[in-house]
Order: structure tokens, then C-alpha cells, then sequence
């Protein structure tokens, strides 16, 4: 991630402690860019983290109106409940001063974080590890990038449209799981039934519950798809049953926020097996003992390749 | 408020239910003299994200911990075989290693650095004993963390 962003993010958390903070400013920033919220919580976490390490100082004069850690102690300590009430219900805040609202609301996990989010309509929806979900305010397809898994409320007057590196996948109702990369494209549904339309095409897959659709170039095949492994880095591990290698490497940079490739016909090459989430070198090297492949580092991208030319 | 909210959460839902909670604890607080209140309301506002997060990231370690334990219990799944002794090790680590890290501070960002967090002098305290302004001093401190984040990334 830049640099830049966590710099500004901790201008921002740095300036907080005194009452002239800019608020509005710091709201605006926060919603400019989906990254900027995922930067300052690192920030806030880390100076957590450095606050709970390092040995108290004592409290000094001039501090007395420092931000509490807790806000129970807080509370209780500086007794400001009545001023904070008329503020609250006076709405204090700045609704109206910047009228424009973003088109889509965009949402984003970091590496190594997944996320659940609710959306419209009864949508729930978990990213993994290094993805992104933005949501027309108007309605209309969501747009994914990289691995989620949907939970949506049956409702006979719509259905809810998931558009995924060009793929469309159209649902009435369900739960299924999906991740994307490189062009191939996994499907699991885990209750109910949704519609899969391939890139450039018209035609509608029907992909049931307790399958797995697998697309790439162009095809599709279905597999029978064992439940309570779909989307499994919802409990933190990634769980394989004759999974492309292409989608495995795809969740290692994901997951890692670095990046892995596979090229050639190794990233067709389908792969059995559980990882448990590490850093880049223990997920490869995991991977790499599984399938007999080999992994090259230029430095900044893993690749992994077959040595034995099959 | 609830603007904030949702911009620093990033979710319209969680937000709501925020405000709710922030709406409770200041009712429930005893009253008394404030100076700013938009400002105390804002850091507490902070205070109750931060926790969240910090009890989400908790919850994920734990599940971790546990499916890591559990997986290698998974009949005919072959399974990493990664060592867990090496969390142990990573913990004991993490001090020496932000210690470390603030010893390695650029000058002028660590100095500021160590006069506010370690000695606990106020931004414009150390301004004075720096002789810079207090924006110049945030600007130190907050290069001085864009830093730790980085070389503890690592």
C-alpha cells in the first residue's frame, strides 16, 4: 500500500487529540478512497499497539483533555455526557456540506483480513482476503474483484446481479461463494440455484446447490461440490478439492498482498489440499512440497513453474 | 455524525448501530464540565470503532488458532504441516522488535517521536523544546509512525 496513505492517515490520528481536528476534512478523506479507511485502522491499531508496549509516562500538565484509550474511563472520568448529548441530538455534524454522494459504495478487505458486509435488499456478502465489492446506490450489478461469499435473502420480486471479470452470475435467493482470477472463474453454491453467463456470451449455466461450476475460456464444467467447503477461508484455512492452481495462487496474493502467479499449462492444473494462511513463503512453500512445483522470485513476484515440462 | 461513522467503518449498518451505542454510554455518563464537545464526542466515537476492530482482529486470530489446531485431525485432506512453535517465537519478538524500530527512527521524526510517546510531553511541549511548530511536530510523529508501520510489517 503507499506509503503516502499511511503517512496522511497518521497526520490525521495524530492530529486528533486536539480540539481544533478537522473532522469534516478527516470524513472526506475517509471516503475518497477505500484504502484510506483500511491505512488508518493500521495506524490506530498500531498506535495501540505502541501505547500498550511501551512503559507509561506519567501524567503530565496540559494533557488532561488527552483522547481516552477507553471509552468507559473516559466517561466516566471527564463527565461530559450532557454537552455530548446536546450535541448528538442537535445532529451535530455536516451533513449538506458536501452534497454529491459517490455513485457506489465501494467496500474493500486487506491481506490477511476478511470482511462481512451488509448490502441492499437482504444481501450479505464476506470478502476475502485482499477484495473488493462496490455497490451501485441506484441498483442495478454489483461488481466483484477476487473471492466473496454471498448470503442473500429470497425475495420472488428480484434478483441480485454479481458481475465478476465479466462473468454475470444472476441469483434468486441463496448462498453461493465465488473467486475469480486470470480469467478462471469458481462457482460454489451452497443453497438454492443461480444463473452463470461466461464473458461475451448470452447463454445462461445453471449451477444448483451442492455444485461447482469451473469456467475458463469459454467452458464450463460442473462438479458435485462438498459443502462445508465452500468458501472455507471463512474459518481461516483455504481448503482445495481439484481446484485450478490458477484460483490457489490467486489466493495466496491475495491473502498476502503479494503477488504469485502461475502461468502455462501448470495454472490449469487442478490441486487437492488445505493451506493454512501464512506469509507468502509458507503458503508457497507449502504448495510447492504439495504439487512438485517449483517457485522463481524475481525479487517481487513468485512464479510458479513446472520444471518437468508437463 | 453518522456520516463519520459510515466513512470510518465503511459500513452503513455497523455505523447505525454505533451511533446507538455512542448515544447510550454518553447518556449513561455522569454530567459534568466539558470544554468541546463535538471534539470529545468525535475521539470517543474513535475510541468505539477502535475497539471494535481490535476485538474483530481477536476473534480471527482465535479462529485461526483453533482451525490451524483442527486441521490436522482432517481425514484424507493432505494438510500444512506448519509449525506452530513459530507463533510463540513471533510474540516474544514483537517487542524487541518495535524497540528496535523506534531506535531506527530518522532523526528528527524519532526525536519527536520519543519526546511525546516516551517522555509524554504534548505536541506543543516538545514544538517548544524542538523549537518547531506543534503541525511541524504532528508532521514528525506521523512520518515517525508511516515508518514503525513499514519496518514492522516486515
Amino acid at each position: 500500500m503507499n506509503e503516502d496513505i499511511h503517512e496522511a492517515a497518521a497526520r490525521w490520528h495524530v492530529a486528533q487529540q486536539h480540539d481544533d481536528m478537522k473532522w469534516c476534512g478527516f470524513t472526506c478523506w475517509l471516503e475518497a478512497d477505500p484504502r484510506h479507511r483500511l491505512a488508518y485502522d493500521e495506524i490506530a491499531l498500531l498506535d495501540a499497539r505502541i501505547d500498550a508496549t511501551l512503559p507509561r509516562p506519567a501524567a503530565r500538565g496540559g494533557t488532561s483533555e488527552m483522547p481516552m484509550r477507553g471509552f468507559p474511563r473516559w466517561a466516566v472520568g471527564s463527565g461530559i455526557a450532557a454537552a455530548a448529548t446536546i450535541a448528538l441530538a442537535l445532529g451535530i455534524g455536516f451533513q449538506g456540506e458536501q452534497p454529491e454522494a459517490p455513485a457506489a459504495r465501494e467496500f474493500a478487505s486487506a491481506a490477511r483480513t476478511t470482511r462481512t458486509v451488509q448490502l441492499a435488499h437482504g444481501v450479505t456478502a464476506s470478502l476475502g482476503a485482499g477484495s473488493r465489492l462496490s455497490e451501485p446506490e441506484a441498483g442495478g450489478p454489483m461488481r466483484l474483484r477476487g473471492s466473496a461469499f454471498f448470503n442473500i435473502r429470497h425475495d420472488p420480486a428480484r434478483s441480485v446481479v454479481v458481475e465478476v471479470d465479466g462473468y454475470r452470475i444472476r441469483d434468486v435467493g441463496t448462498r453461493f461463494a465465488v473467486n475469480s482470477a486470470n480469467g478462471v472463474l469458481s462457482l460454489s453454491v451452497e443453497e438454492g440455484a443461480v444463473a452463470l453467463q461466461l464473458p461475451g456470451q448470452t447463454s445462461e449455466t445453471l449451477v444448483a446447490a451442492g455444485q461447482e461450476a469451473i469456467a475458463q475460456a469459454g467452458r464450463v464444467t460442473l462438479r458435485p461440490a462438498r459443502v462445508a467447503n465452500i468458501a472455507s477461508w471463512r474459518s481461516g484455512r483455504f481448503v482445495y478439492d481439484q481446484t485450478p492452481l490458477a484460483l490457489v495462487a490467486a489466493d495466496i496474493a491475495r491473502y498476502t498482498g503479494q503477488p504469485v502467479s502461475v502461468s502455462g499449462p501448470a495454472a490449469q492444473r487442478p490441486f487437492s489440499g488445505v493451506l493454512a494462511p501464512g506469509d507468502r513463503q509458507a503458503m508457497v512453500s507449502t504448495l510447492t512440497q504439495l504439487t512438485g512445483l517449483h517457485a522463481e522470485s524475481d525479487g517481487q513476484t513468485v512464479r510458479l513453474v513446472d520444471r518437468t515440462g508437463g | 455524525m453518522l456520516r463519520f461513522l459510515v466513512a470510518r467503518t465503511g459500513n452503513p449498518v455497523e455505523a447505525e448501530d454505533l451511533l446507538q451505542e455512542l448515544w447510550l454510554r454518553t447518556r449513561e455518563a455522569p454530567p459534568g464540565p466539558i470544554a468541546n464537545g463535538r471534539a470529545y464526542l468525535y475521539r470517543a466515537a474513535q475510541n468505539l470503532v477502535l475497539d471494535r476492530i481490535r476485538e474483530a482482529r481477536r476473534r480471527e486470530a482465535r479462529d485461526k488458532d483453533w482451525s490451524d489446531s483442527q486441521a490436522e485431525t482432517i481425514a484424507g485432506d493432505r494438510v500444512d504441516p506448519q509449525p506452530r512453535a513459530l507463533d510463540a517465537m513471533i510474540a516474544r519478538e514483537d517487542n524487541a522488535a518495535l524497540h528496535a524500530a523506534i531506535a531506527r527512527l530518522p532523526e528528527g521524526a524519532g526525536r519527536a517521536f520519543r519526546l511525546h510517546k516516551l517522555e509524554g510531553l504534548p505536541h506543543a511541549e516538545v514544538a517548544a523544546r524542538l523549537g518547531i511548530s506543534r503541525s511541524g511536530v504532528e508532521k514528525h510523529i506521523a512520518v515517525a509512525m508511516a515508518h514503525l508501520r513499514r519496518a514492522l510489517e516486515n
